[in-house]
This record gives C-alpha cells, sequence and structure tokens, in this order.
C-alpha cells in the first residue's frame, strides 16, 4: 500500500512539468505579446523593452523554461504580471470561493444522487423509474450554463427569491451550486441505479431474503454497502472535475473563483498567473483521486489486498 | 431408405437460413429493437437533415447576419416563431443555421481526435513496450489537465473562430480516444487471425490499418457518438464565455450568451438555443447508449 502512495506521488512530478510545458509553450509560441497588453498600443519602444527585462521575457523558449523550473523548485512561482504579487497569493484568495461552490455541488449530488439512484433500483421497470430515467438522461445532455440561466430566470427573475450574482453570503451559493451539481447529480443516479441493481441479484441477497430479513434491512444494511463502491470512485473523480471544471459556473453567478481568475490570466497573458492556477487545479485533483483510490482500499478489503500484492 | 431420409431432412430447411448475415446486420437488428435508441435516431436524422438543407429555405446574408434594428425584441409571433433578438435578426433562422455549425464542429473534433488517436493508440498498443509507455504517459498528463482550461487555453492564445476551436477540442479528446483504440487493439492483436496474417508476411502497418482497426470498429463507434454529443456542449461553453465561434456567427451557446445581457427583460430569447442543443445532444446520447447496448448485449441491465 505505502508503495503504491509513494509511485502515485512520484507520478505528480512529470504530470507538474507536463502541465507546465504545454501551457508554457502554447502561451509563449502563439502570437500576442503580454507587454504590450500591459502597456497598449501607445507604449513606446524602450519601454516595452525595460518591461520584457522586468519581467524575464527577453530569454529564449527553452532558457525561460528552465528557468522557471529553477525558482519553482525554490517555491518561487513568479509573480503575475499585472498585479507583480506573487501568484499563489491570488491562487489561494480565489482559491476558497470555488473549494465552497464544489464541495456544496458535490454535497448535492450525493445526497440526491444516491437516495435517488436507491428508489429507482428498489421499483426497477416502474413508472417511476423510467421517469426518472428519462429526467436524468435529459440532465446530462443540458449544459451548465443554460441551465443555470433558466434557475436565474425562475428563482431571480420571476420568483426574487435568490440572488443572481455575488459570492458574500451562503444564498449566493445556491443557485451555483444547484447548475454545477445537475450533471454529477445525473451520473450518480445512474451509477448508483445500476450498482444497486448488480448487487441484488447477488447470492447473498438472496440468503438474506431466504432468512426472512425485512426488504428495508436488505437495501440499506446489505445491499448498499457494496452498492456504494463505484460511487465512491465516482465522487472522488467528480470532485477533482468540479474543481476545474466550474468555470463557466463561476462566470454566470459572477463569483471570483479559480475558473474567474484563469480566464482573465489567459486573456491577459499572464503566463506565471495561468500554470499556477491549472497546475495548483491539476495536482489538487489527481491527490484527490489518489485519496479516493486510499479511501477505497479500506472499505473494500479485497482491493487492500489487491495493492498489498 | 436411409438415404432418402437424409435428403428429405436436409430439403427440409429452408436454404436462406444458412446465408451468413453480416455482423452489421446483426447489431441493427438489436439496435431496432431498442426503442429509445430508435427515437434518438430518427430526431437526429431530422436534424441532420434541417442542418444539411437549411440554405434551400434560409438566405445567410439576409435571414440569419442582417440588423433589422426596427424589428429587435419583437416576441414570438407567426413570422417569427421564436421572436427576434437585440439585432432584429429571426433566432428561428439562427437556430437551425446553428445546427449547421455545431454539427460540423462535433463531427470535425471527431475526425480530428479520432484520426490523431487511432494513429496513437493503434501503434502503442501493437508495439508495446517503450513507445507503448512513453504515449500513454503522455496522454495521463494531457489527461490530467482539466478539459476545459486545456481547450480555453489553446483557444484563448490562437483565438477564436471555427479552426482554432476544432483544434483546441480535438486536442482535447486526444486522450480518451488514444486509450479507447489502444485497449481495443490490445485486445485483438492476440487473437489467432493476426497471428496468421503475420506468418503470411503482413506488414504491421498493413495488419493495424487492414486487420486490427476494422475489427475494433464498435467501442470506437459508440465513443465517438457520445464525443460528438459533449463536444457540441463544449463548443457552446466555449461560445458563451466569447472564446468560440466568432459572431455574427449564429452559434448556439453564442446567441445564449448574448440573451444573457437581456435575461432581465425578454428571457424568451435564452430558450430556443438551449432546447436545441438539448434536444441533438439528448439524440445522440441516445444513440451511443443504444449502440452499446447493441454491440455487447451482455452489458446492458
Amino acid at each position: 500500500m505505502h508503495k503504491y502512495v509513494i509511485k502515485r506521488l512520484l507520478m505528480l512530478i512529470p504530470v507538474i512539468l507536463g502541465i507546465t510545458f504545454i501551457l508554457y509553450s502554447i502561451m509563449t509560441l502563439t502570437p500576442g505579446d503580454p507587454v504590450r497588453m500591459i502597456l497598449g498600443d501607445g507604449a513606446t519602444d524602450e519601454a516595452v523593452e525595460q518591461m520584457r527585462e522586468e519581467l524575464g521575457l527577453n530569454k529564449g523558449f527553452f532558457e525561460g523554461y528552465v528557468d522557471y523550473l529553477k525558482d519553482a523548485a525554490h517555491g518561487d512561482f513568479g509573480k503575475s504580471y499585472r498585479t507583480r504579487e506573487p501568484v499563489f497569493n491570488e491562487v489561494f484568495a480565489r482559491f476558497p470561493n470555488t473549494l465552497k461552490l464544489a464541495s456544496s455541488a458535490i454535497a448535492i449530488s450525493i445526497i440526491l444522487g444516491v437516495l435517488v439512484g436507491i428508489i429507482q433500483a428498489v421499483h426497477q421497470y416502474s413508472i417511476l423509474d423510467n421517469i426518472i430515467s428519462g429526467i436524468t438522461l435529459i440532465c446530462t445532455s443540458i449544459p451548465d450554463f443554460w441551465f443555470g440561466l433558466i434557475l436565474i430566470i425562475i428563482f431571480c427573475v420571476n420568483l426574487k427569491l435568490l440572488p443572481a450574482s455575488g459570492s458574500d453570503h451562503w444564498y449566493n451559493y445556491v443557485l451555483p451550486a444547484i447548475t454545477a451539481s445537475m450533471g454529477y447529480t445525473a451520473g450518480t443516479i445512474r451509477l448508483t441505479r445500476s450498482s444497486m441493481l448488480e448487487v441484488i441479484r447477488s447470492d447473498y441477497i438472496r440468503t438474506a431474503r431466504a432468512k426472512g430479513t425485512d426488504e428495508r434491512t436488505i437495501t440499506y444494511r446489505h445491499a448498499l454497502k457494496n452498492a456504494l463502491l463505484p460511487v465512491v470512485t465516482l465522487i472522488g473523480i467528480n470532485l477533482g472535475w468540479q474543481l476545474g471544471g466550474t468555470i463557466i459556473v463561476e462566470q454566470i453567478f459572477a463569483i471570483p473563483g479559480i475558473g474567474t481568475l484563469m480566464i482573465g490570466a489567459v486573456r491577459s497573458k499572464d503566463i506565471p498567473l495561468l500554470m499556477a492556477s491549472v497546475t495548483f487545479v491539476a495536482v489538487l485533483s489527481s491527490l484527490i483521486n489518489l485519496g479516493t483510490d486510499i479511501l477505497y482500499a479500506y472499505i473494500d478489503p479485497r482491493i487492500k489486498a489487491e495493492y498489498s500484492k | 431408405m436411409s438415404d432418402f431420409n437424409t435428403t428429405a431432412v436436409v430439403d427440409a430447411i429452408p436454404v436462406h437460413k444458412y446465408k451468413k448475415k453480416s455482423q452489421a446486420y446483426v447489431i441493427w437488428r438489436r439496435f431496432k429493437r431498442n426503442r429509445m435508441a430508435m427515437i434518438g435516431l430518427v430526431l437526429f436524422t431530422i436534424m441532420l437533415i434541417v442542418a444539411i438543407t437549411a440554405p434551400l429555405y434560409i438566405d445567410y446574408d439576409k435571414d440569419v447576419i442582417t440588423q433589422t434594428i426596427s424589428m429587435r425584441y419583437q416576441g414570438p409571433s407567426l413570422a417569427h416563431p421564436f421572436g427576434t433578438d437585440h439585432f432584429g435578426r429571426d433566432i428561428m433562422s439562427r437556430v437551425l443555421w446553428g445546427a449547421r455549425i455545431s454539427m460540423f464542429v462535433g463531427v470535425g473534433v471527431v475526425a480530428i481526435s479520432l484520426f490523431i488517436g487511432s494513429i496513437l493508440g493503434a501503434s502503442a498498443g501493437y508495439f508495446g513496450g517503450v513507445y507503448d509507455n512513453v504515449i500513454m504517459r503522455i496522454m495521463d498528463i494531457v489527461l490530467a489537465i482539466p478539459g476545459t482550461m486545456l481547450a480555453i487555453t489553446i483557444v484563448a492564445a490562437l483565438g477564436g473562430g471555427i479552426a482554432n476551436l476544432l483544434l483546441a477540442l480535438g486536442i482535447e479528446q486526444v486522450p480518451k480516444m488514444t486509450r479507447i483504440v489502444r485497449s481495443s487493439v490490445l485486445t485483438l492483436k492476440r487473437q489467432d487471425y493476426i497471428e496468421a496474417a503475420k506468418a503470411c508476411g503482413t506488414g504491421n502497418v498493413r495488419i493495424i490499418f487492414k486487420h486490427i482497426l476494422p475489427n475494433a470498429i464498435g467501442p470506437i463507434l459508440v465513443q465517438a457518438t457520445l464525443t460528438v454529443a459533449r463536444t457540441i456542449i463544449s463548443i457552446a461553453g466555449l461560445s458563451f464565455i466569447g472564446l468560440g465561434v466568432l459572431p455574427p456567427a449564429p452559434e448556439w451557446g453564442a446567441m445564449i450568451s448574448e440573451a444573457k445581457t437581456q435575461l432581465m427583460n425578454y428571457p424568451y430569447l435564452v430558450y430556443a438555443p438551449g432546447i436545441a442543443i438539448v434536444l441533438t445532444v439528448t439524440s445522440l446520447t441516445l444513440i451511443g447508449d443504444g449502440l452499446r447496448d447493441a454491440l455487447d448485449p451482455k452489458l446492458k441491465n
């Protein structure tokens, strides 16, 4: 197990190198000069040259990248071109908003997803099952930004119940969290349903029935425990995706999170800020996935035995 | 006497039962029995026909992009079933034309990612070893970057427009295609007929493209269908944040983005393009799920 965890942690090194290199190449090799963007079109050539020097942009392609890595290895990830603050100050200032949004969205998808999935599996082929299947199918096909706007029309414009933007109070997060959770909830429902159906057919459930155990105990005590195993993995993957995937939802509801930060960085060619925010999210979601796998080993002894081989 | 009997028995069995049915026909028959999949197929075919024939009854310059300020914000009526937008353009014409853009980019992205993914995945799976390891680790790295972020970065760096959108979303999808093709090749390459082809001295490239890939088409087709569906949502999402198809082209996401500013006064602007996306994506998902079930009936619960 330890060996496995260490191996997975070591895998993060090439991932970080790869991501930074891909982003660095995209940003430096494409047209558009960050210095001109900061200074505007009227800037003199001397001023541009001076700023290039300041930002370390006058180096060659590989030299610039190697220098970035050297500094990063010493914990210096560079300063934002615009604010001149160390990049991680900004990343950490924005991150709590994204975390709040992502975790509340995931919480909704777990509670709603597992509950509805169980109900569907218990009543397989009933009208209720078919209706819910139809709804989940459509939910996976609705673009989140459109769904968000529809929610705004209903709850902000017509009912005037909730605010359409802002990030200061808990109720600012209600609509964004519902919007961000929709697709994931539908996925959790589908997986819980099919995994429950598979488990319900297994021999030990038949044994429990033969013993005369009542259906409720069978569903919630016997079947659910095993049926939730794949769901745990899905939730881990979802949380990882959510952290990087709330970009568009943040845009709709004007939440100052990592996504908004990243889009700003891309638009103004703020290379250090972009590399820091994307790498941060990617590493975090890799760590969450690793955490899920470890958790998985603890709840399923069969998997643990597999790792220690 | 016994001779006579045998002949009679053989004659009694209708000859056509021995005719070998092609695999595609068997799969199509299973697909046809799936009601939801057929609904998806019919829906998608209708939309495809609409998209292809749109130029016959819609004039792009006159109906789709010409601004008539006097006609702005007309609610739904007979002349304009979905109303008109902030430039007085007919929303129905724009939504119908938008199907052309979304489907073209959706299919284009799959074609690009499938082309690159097939070459990388098939060669990685077939040759194995260090080459396989290097390719797959690179794919792991690309997969570790959140998909939307990668696409946004590429489009923002290269600028908007359909060509860059194709490239950005195509690159985003390459790792998934590579994995699917590779896993199919891994199972196929150990089969006897590949061994036989090798024994005949067939070259590696020919074995991959003539003998392995045609047999791996099933899972690839399922993935391709579902990818077109996901891509249509991604295109709309990128256009929504202003990083996709450039105005005045009537892309669905861009239309929703324009409608967003008038949410308080003219909410009807948002509905039509959104419903168009949902219908297209749902129909493709139904086809993809139906194909998967038809290809491997065991998987169906």
